[in-house]
Formats: structure tokens, C-alpha cells, sequence
């Protein structure tokens, strides 16, 4: 079995601006691909043909790629410092998904959806949860990358309990859409989209740190969190700096007891990316396999349509076998315990 | 052969540790200034410092607390206890002393305290206190003043003391900008590598995150230096500095070492796609680490399983890009007997502990033999 | 610097001061009979008041502190077992402890004060009544029996005053 679940379809101004609602469609809202950088082909992004018709996702995923569910979750337009806007952008993306997306009949009910939340409006974060929630469809959470305040902060905290309670893990991806965000690095904005890109991952390490150095694991012990931008790899390393520096420094956060590499299984997850381990260009080498501990960490997600999008045929091909059904599909159905009956649906349809 | 009957016959034994990040301080306020010239002098008087870091402290001593001597003088500061502590008992044979002189709001302060730094360093270190040549230093410069910064490095490049420039790891943008570029060029054309160390100057952004600040010392201290070097490493990478460049080269210090496969891999996996903007050349990303760049290994990745890093450390080319570091005198010192995994392979170790380093900044592969040495 | 300097520095807190007592001139004890080999001298227990250490060296490069904690005595390797820095050369502090609020929040607790060494390389800290870190790990220094012997009462039966008994008490290291 394939579950892909990292699938982005793209909503574009033409489809969110109705469904946002007065007044605030009668504003602007940062452009979905991101002005500051621009890539140097536009076809580097994305194919312009397939930015959110369900019919071709599902014949490329589907069809041609054999995927058996697809997770979506729509980037939105990064981070919004107006939580109405933030709120009513959420409210508008879920509803999309929901009409558009899951409840067409006719791709066999196989893409499943992640609930967004307008993480700079706490309150209506816990709105958004408390409207989809119900609807079994929905199998994740997805939140920004990008944040004013890591994702360990107490801030959050309501949100996190919430979702742990439902089963739903949360996944954050970046959005392209750069609103209001700080600069990309510590030192300022960088200057080539390449820059960018190689630094992304970096914000998914700082929310892994301080989720672990905050307690959040300790205070929500089911929460689960799924880095869509990171790989094990960089994970694993990072992990083992923090937990120097804990070994250290722990008098300063006593409520951190466990090694913090040990918060890896019980609750860090992430989404496959090409350079896992050690990657020729065409596969991954199965070297680090027990090291990164990705066989039990990874999720496949192909980013599809992003540019960065990789082929599950191949690029796990030198991996034992059942290291691959894990990330191809185990790893996704135990971090997202709704897909198990989501499946059950969907092979007995009505 | 004891240590005294080697000296007897004036003999010389092979270099086996060099370590790349020791640092030294002034032993009081007084001894800086008398190396700033008016109005500085005068004006900065008794005040303790104008840069201190006032943030993201460790709780604790951030010095070694058994590296102050009886006197209560700053760590690193009196060269009796330095020799003990890192030639005797640590058997250091070269050590690289990177004192970077914290930056003020006032770049021309700052380039102030670069030269006196730098003049101190000079006439301490690097002459008096060298204990026979066993110290090098590395030029302090201001990198929010581009032209006194160059004009730091011709200043001393025919030292045959100094063997690099060293910066903080804060500036106000990625350090591939072209403002930047003369600072590069200058030290390219002297043969000198630019050594990045952490250092937080008053106006920098400390603790700055893509997604916010670090809450506490333990993710500041572990996580922001990989997060910022790296940008720096991207910024001279993508720019076609490394390119128009040939002589520039880099150390990156106290800035980890592992995180950086996973990320050039991250950008190799899509150079085909990215390169059109950029004007880096090379078809390979990765290989301008390797022609351009070496690592320090403090604070050395650890896992409850060494043998874990030692594999980590073979695929990150540790054996061609990694130099030991111990941080000497501050507390997260590692120290050159067990800083690295047991398990590691012999000739990786030997390069990483010494040989890399000779390599690098042209050091002589023995060294006489000296009473400091243990019998 | 030497061990005896390290010990005599200023983080020996000014509470640990002698009993009030006037202290006898007593004659220099004699060494108790049938003392065991591999037995090691420490020094009068005045010498290491409650909150106080020594870090002796019984042979070699065998280095040991020897604590006094509350009045009981605690012996530690000075080796940290980390990367083999000068353990009890470190800050002799205490630690935390994590409480919760009622609203969730974690808050920090200081507690078992003067009980914990962290090493003075990179701060492991290491319970001085265990020898072990503070913090879940493999490992731990290794730890000494230390005993505390009345000399004056050994040698000489008829005095047995209190003060008497502190002022000529003797700690020693009984080595395995």
C-alpha cells in the first residue's frame, strides 16, 4: 500500500476570495508562490497545469503513481497578522477542502484531509478544530511553518491538547507564501531562492527543539508532530546537538527527564524528502537505517505538484522490504490513526 | 624518552594535536585599554564593556571553573596556567587562539577593539607567551565596517603569527552579499582563512529565528549556530564567492559539523533546477566544501551510541574537512583524549586530531621538544 | 593549579565554619591500631566542615573528593566519567526539579541544595550521595566508603566529651 501524505493542491485567488467572504475579499492576501523569491523557472515550482483540478491530481497520484490514499493539505498564504483574516482564511481552505476534495465520490473517496488552523488566532485554531473534527475525512492538522513565536511556546498549548485528545497529529509545511515573516535566516533575508530553500529545514528544527524544551511532549503525551520540510536526517543530528546541551544545561528545563532523542518515536515524525540518508540522486542508501532510525520515523509524502516531489517506485528500492511498507504506509496509518478507518470506507464505498 | 633527555639532544617530536579554538582574554579592563588610542580610552574608562552579551547566558560558569588561577584572574589569561592546562596537560601542540573583539553599536569603536585586540594578541600570545611558537593567532575584524575590517587584514598579513581572520557569526545580512566582498577578497589575496566563531555583538539580533527566538539557553546554545553558519555557508555558496575566489577559504568554529551533509545534500538534490540564478558555477554544490571549507569538531556530536556519530562523521568526509577543537577555557570544553567516538577509524582520527589542520594553515609537522611536555 | 588550592577557594560557603567550641590543644593523635592496607588518611573532620570538600590524592593519579554533606561524608573519583574532567573542582549547587500549575505551566523548583557536583566541563551534574547523574544516563562516577573515626576516644578511653570527640575525629577513604 502507498499513502502519499504530503499532497498540496493550490488554492488560487479566483476559488479562495468567494469563499473568504466580505469584507476581506474585497483585500489582497500574499500571493500562493511567494513574491520574494522567485524561482528562476517558473516550471521549477509547479506545473502550471496542475494546481487544484481533483480530476488530474487523481489521475497522476492514483493513475500514474499507484498512491492508494493521498493526504492533502493546502499551503496558504503564510502568516497572517490580522486573525480575522487569519481565521476566515482557515474557515475558507477547510470548507474547500471538504466540498471539493473529499466528497467527491468519484476518485473513490482517497484523499483524505488535514484540518488548518490560523495558528495566530488561538481561539479560532480551536474553532476550526471543533467545526471539522467530527468528519472522519479529516486525518491531520496542518499549520504554518512559519510562526512569530516557535511552536513550543505555552501559546499553542491549548491547541496541542486538543488535537491529541481527537488522534489527529499535526503537520507543519511551509507555506511560499511569505506574508508577514521574519526574515529567512538569523542574519537577515537571503538573496537567491536557492538560499532558501536549503535553509528551510531549519525552521522545523527550531520547532523541534523547542517543542521538546518547552514539555510540551511531557505535559501532552499523545501529541504527535509531522516536519514536512525537514529530513530524519538533519533530525537526527540536531537531535543529538540538543541533547548535549541538555545533558548541560537541563537545570534550566527539569521538566525535560528524558533524553531527547527519546522523544523521537513517541512523538516526532518526518515526511520523506530526497536526502534521507544518504541519496545518489536516484535512491536513498539504506546506511543509516537504525542510526536516523528512519524506518520508524519517516513518512512518504512526494510534495506533489511541488517541484521537490520524489517517486516512491524507486527511491526506497535498496531499503529490506518491510522497512519500505513502513514508510510507504505503516509509519502514516500509526501517526494518523484515522486513516485505518478512513480505509475501511473507502474499500466498502456508502 | 623522557621529556629532558629529548630537549638534552634538541629534538623534535611530530605534531599529533592542534587544536583550532583556544581562546585568551585580557586579565583586566586596564590592559585592553592601554592598546585603545583617544577618545576611546577616555571615554569607555572604568565601564565594564559596551558589548557584553546580555542574553541566552548558560546558568553556570561559562568558563571552565578549574581554569581560573588562584588570582581570580579571567580564564584564559595568565599563560602559566594556559601552558599547564593546555600544553602539559591536554598536550596540545599548536593551539589557534581566536579572540574576536565583541562588536559595540559603533563600527568605529569596533574597529577599535579589533586593533587592540589584534596588538595585544601580538605582542602576548604570539611573541611572550607563545611558549616556543606553540600559539598562533587569528586577526579580530569589524565586520560591520567593511573597510576597516580590510584594512585590519593588511594591517597584519605579513605577521607570521596570524594565521586567519575571525568573525562573529551576526551580521546584517547572509555574508554572500556583495557588500561583504571586500573583506573576502582581501583576505583571499593574503592566502588567510576567515574563521567564523559565535560571538554576539551589541546590535545583533541574538536568539532570532525564521520563526521566532529561542526560549532558553539549551535550544539557543544548540541549535542557532548550525541554523545561522549554515546561512552564511548557502549565502557564499550561491553568490559565486567560492568562484571569483579561488583563494578564499573558511573555517567554521564551534558551529557543529553533522548538520551540514544533510543540508548541502538537501541543495545538491535540486542544484540542476536552482543554478539558473545564481552565480555559482560548479556542478556540484558539495564540492566547494570540500575545496573551501573545514569544520571544528567542538562541541563534538554525542549519542548514547558512539559508534552512531563515528558512522555520521565517515559519511560527512570528516577525514578531509574536520579539525579538532576543545574551546579551551570555556566549559563545554572537549578534551583531545575523548573528544572523538573510540570506535573511529585510526587514520580518520590522526587526520582529524592533526593532520588536517597542518594541511590547512601550513603548520610544521614537528615541533621541538619542550619542558612544558610530560615526561 | 593544585587540588589543595582548588579546595581552600572561595566556594566553601562561610556557614560551614567550625563547631563553636574552643578547640583543645590536643597532643597529636596517634594512628588507630590494625589499620586496614588500602585505608587512606583524609584528614581531621574539622577540615571539612558541613558544605565544605577535599579532593585528595591516595596514590598515583588516583584523585578523589571527599564530601561533607549535612555531616555525613560522601567520596566521589575526581574523574567525570563524561570526558575526564576534574569533577569535584566543579560547582558544588543544587538542582531543579519541574512543578506544574494549575493551568499547565511548568514552573522550576531548587531543591537538595549543596547536594549536587556539576562538573566544572560542561556542567554534568552528578548526585554526590550516588555518583550518579542527575539526569537519566549509563553513567556514573565511581563512589568510596568514608569512614569517620574518634582518634582521641582510641587513644585515650577517658575522654569522651562531645566537642572533644569533633575536634579529634579523623575521616578516612577505605579503598576496594
Amino acid at each position: 500500500m502507498l499513502i502519499d501524505t504530503s499532497v498540496h493542491p493550490i488554492l488560487a485567488d479566483q476559488e479562495l476570495f468567494p469563499l473568504i467572504g466580505k469584507p476581506w475579499s474585497d483585500g489582497r492576501l500574499p500571493d500562493p508562490m511567494g513574491l520574494r523569491h522567485v524561482p528562476p523557472d517558473p516550471g521549477v515550482i509547479i506545473d502550471p497545469g496542475l494546481t487544484a483540478d481533483p480530476a488530474e491530481f487523481a489521475r497522476v497520484l492514483f493513475g500514474e503513481r499507484g498512491v492508494d490514499v493521498a493526504v492533502i493539505s493546502p499551503l496558504t498564504r503564510g502568516l497572517e497578522p490580522n486573525p480575522q483574516v487569519a481565521a476566515a482564511v482557515a474557515r475558507a481552505t477547510n470548507t474547500w477542502v471538504a466540498d471539493r476534495w473529499l466528497s467527491q465520490i468519484q476518485y473513490g473517496g482517497r484523499f483524505a484531509g488535514s484540518i488548518r488552523l490560523p495558528v495566530t488566532n488561538v481561539a479560532a485554531s480551536l474553532a476550526e478544530i471543533r467545526t471539522w473534527a467530527d468528519d472522519p475525512r479529516f486525518v491531520q492538522v496542518a499549520v504554518p511553518m512559519r510562526t512569530f513565536v516557535p511552536y513550543g511556546d505555552d501559546t499553542y498549548l491549548p491547541i496541542w491538547e486538543v488535537v491529541a485528545d481527537l488522534g489527529l497529529p499535526v503537520a507543519i509545511y511551509d507555506d511560499y507564501a511569505t506574508g508577514v515573516a521574519h526574515p529567512e535566516s538569523p542574519v537577515g533575508a537571503v538573496r537567491y531562492f536557492a538560499e532558501k530553500f536549503a535553509a528551510t529545514p531549519f525552521s522545523d528544527i527550531v520547532h523541534m527543539a523547542t517543542l521538546i524544551t518547552c514539555g510540551i511532549f511531557d505535559r501532552v503525551p499523545g501529541l504527535k508532530v509531522i516536519f514536512g520540510d525537514a529530513s530524519v536526517d538533519l533530525g537526527r543530528v540536531m537531535l543529538w546537538r540538543l541533547e548535549k546541551d541538555w545533558r548541560s544545561g537541563r537545570v534550566e528545563i527539569p521538566w525535560v527527564e528524558r533524553i531527547p532523542s527519546q522523544y523521537a518515536q513517541p512523538h516526532l515524525r518526518f515526511v520523506s524528502h530526497p536526502e534521507d540518508g544518504v541519496a545518489d540522486g536516484a535512491t536513498v542508501s539504506p546506511d543509516l537505517l537504525g542510526i536516523s532510525d528512519a524506518e520508524h520515523l519517516v513518512l512518504f509524502g512526494s510534495h506533489f505538484p511541488y517541484w521537490d516531489a520524489m517517486d516512491a517506485k524507486t527511491v526506497y528500492d535498496q531499503w529490506p522490504g518491510p522497512i519500505q511498507d513502513r514508510v510507504l504506509s505503516g509509519n502514516a496509518l500509526e501517526a494518523m490513526p484515522r486513516l485505518a478507518s478512513f480505509l475501511k470506507s473507502q474499500t466498502n464505498p456508502q | 624518552m623522557t621529556a629532558e633527555t629529548l630537549a638534552d639532544q634538541n629534538q623534535e617530536v611530530a605534531v599529533s594535536i592542534v587544536d583550532c579554538d583556544v581562546h585568551v582574554e585580557f586579565q583586566n579592563r586596564d590592559a585592553m585599554l592601554q592598546y585603545m588610542p583617544e577618545p576611546w580610552r577616555s571615554r569607555l574608562g572604568s565601564r565594564r564593556g559596551t558589548s557584553q552579551r546580555e542574553s541566552y547566558g548558560p546558568l553556570w560558569n561559562a568558563r571552565r571553573l578549574d581554569s581560573y588561577g588562584p588570582s581570580g584572574l579571567p580564564a584564559g589569561s595568565e599563560p602559566d596556567l594556559v601552558h599547564k592546562q593546555l600544553l602539559s596537560e591536554a598536550a596540545v601542540d599548536f593551539a589557534i587562539v581566536l579572540r574576536h573583539a565583541r562588536g559595540t553599536v559603533d563600527p568605529d569603536l569596533n574597529a577599535a577593539l579589533c586593533r587592540a585586540s589584534n596588538m595585544w594578541l601580538a605582542s602576548t600570545w604570539l611573541d611572550q607567551w607563545s611558549a616556543g611558537g606553540r600559539f598562533f593567532g587569528s586577526i579580530s575584524i569589524p565586520v560591520d565596517n567593511v573597510p576597516a575590517a580590510v584594512e585590519e587584514i593588511e594591517h597584519w598579513a605579513g605577521h607570521p603569527g596570524f594565521k586567519q581572520v575571525v568573525l562573529g557569526h551576526y551580521s546584517e545580512r547572509p555574508l554572500g552579499y556583495p557588500q561583504y566582498d571586500p573583506i573576502w577578497a582581501a583576505a583571499a589575496r593574503h592566502r588567510l582563512p576567515v574563521a567564523m566563531h559565535f560571538t554576539t555583538n551589541a546590535a545583533d539580533s541574538i536568539g532570532q529565528t525564521p520563526v521566532g527566538r529561542y526560549p532558553h539557553h539549551v535550544d539557543y546554545h544548540s541549535i542557532a549556530f548550525p541554523v545561522t553558519y549554515a546561512a552564511h555557508l548557502m549565502s557564499w555558496i550561491c553568490a559565486g564567492t567560492f568562484d571569483r575566489l579561488p583563494d578564499f577559504r573558511v573555517v567554521m568554529v564551534e558551529g557543529g559539523f553533522l548538520w551540514h551533509r544533510p543540508v548541502l545534500a538537501r541543495l545538491a538534490q535540486q542544484w540542476p533546477k536552482l543554478a539558473g540564478e545564481i552565480p555559482a558555477a560548479r556542478s556540484d554544490p558539495m564540492s566547494y566544501v570540500r575545496d573551501h571549507v573545514r569544520f571544528t569538531t567542538q562541541p563534538v556530536e554525542e549519542s548514547e551510541t558512539p559508534g552512531q556519530v563515528a558512522r555520521y562523521l565517515e559519511l560527512a568526509d570528516a577525514a578531509n574537512i574536520l579539525m579538532f577543537s576543545s574551546d579551551y577555557p570555556h566549559y563545554d570544553y572537549d578534551d583531545p583524549q575523548r573528544a572523538l567516538p573510540p570506535d573511529l577509524d585510526r587514520d580518520m582520527h590522526d587526520r582529524i586530531m592533526s593532520r588536517n589542520a597542518i594541511e590547512f594553515y601550513d603548520l610544521p609537522a614537528t615541533r621541538p621538544v619542550s619542558e612544558l611536555d610530560r615526561a | 593549579m593544585t587540588d589543595q588550592q582548588l579546595t581552600s577557594s572561595a566556594d566553601r560557603p562561610a556557614s560551614a565554619a567550625p563547631s563553636e567550641a574552643q578547640p583543645r590543644p590536643a597532643a597529636k593523635p596517634r594512628p588507630p591500631r590494625q589499620r586496614p592496607a588500602r585505608r587512606f588518611e583524609v584528614g581531621p573532620v574539622s577540615e571539612i566542615p558541613p558544605g565544605a570538600r577535599k579532593i585528595v590524592n591516595p596514590r598515583g593519579n588516583l584523585s578523589i573528593g571527599i564530601f561533607n554533606i549535612n555531616g555525613s561524608f560522601y567520596a566521589l573519583k575526581n574523574t567525570c566519567p563524561h570526558m575526564g574532567g576534574p569533577l569535584c573542582a566543579g560547582l558544588q549547587t543544587g538542582t531543579t526539579r519541574a512543578t506544574t500549575t494549575p493551568d499547565g505551566r511548568f514552573e522550576t523548583e531548587w531543591i537538595r541544595d549543596n547536594e549536587i557536583i556539576a562538573c566544572p566541563w560542561h556542567h554534568w551534574e552528578f548526585d554526590i550521595l550516588t555518583g550518579k547523574t542527575v539526569f537519566p544516563s549509563r553513567q556514573r562516577v565511581a563512589t568510596y566508603e568514608v569512614t569517620v573515626e574518634d582518634i582521641a576516644r582510641m587513644a585515650d578511653a577517658r575522654v569522651e566529651t562531645y566537642p572533644v570527640v569533633v575536634e579529634s575525629a579523623m575521616v578516612y577513604l577505605e579503598l576496594r
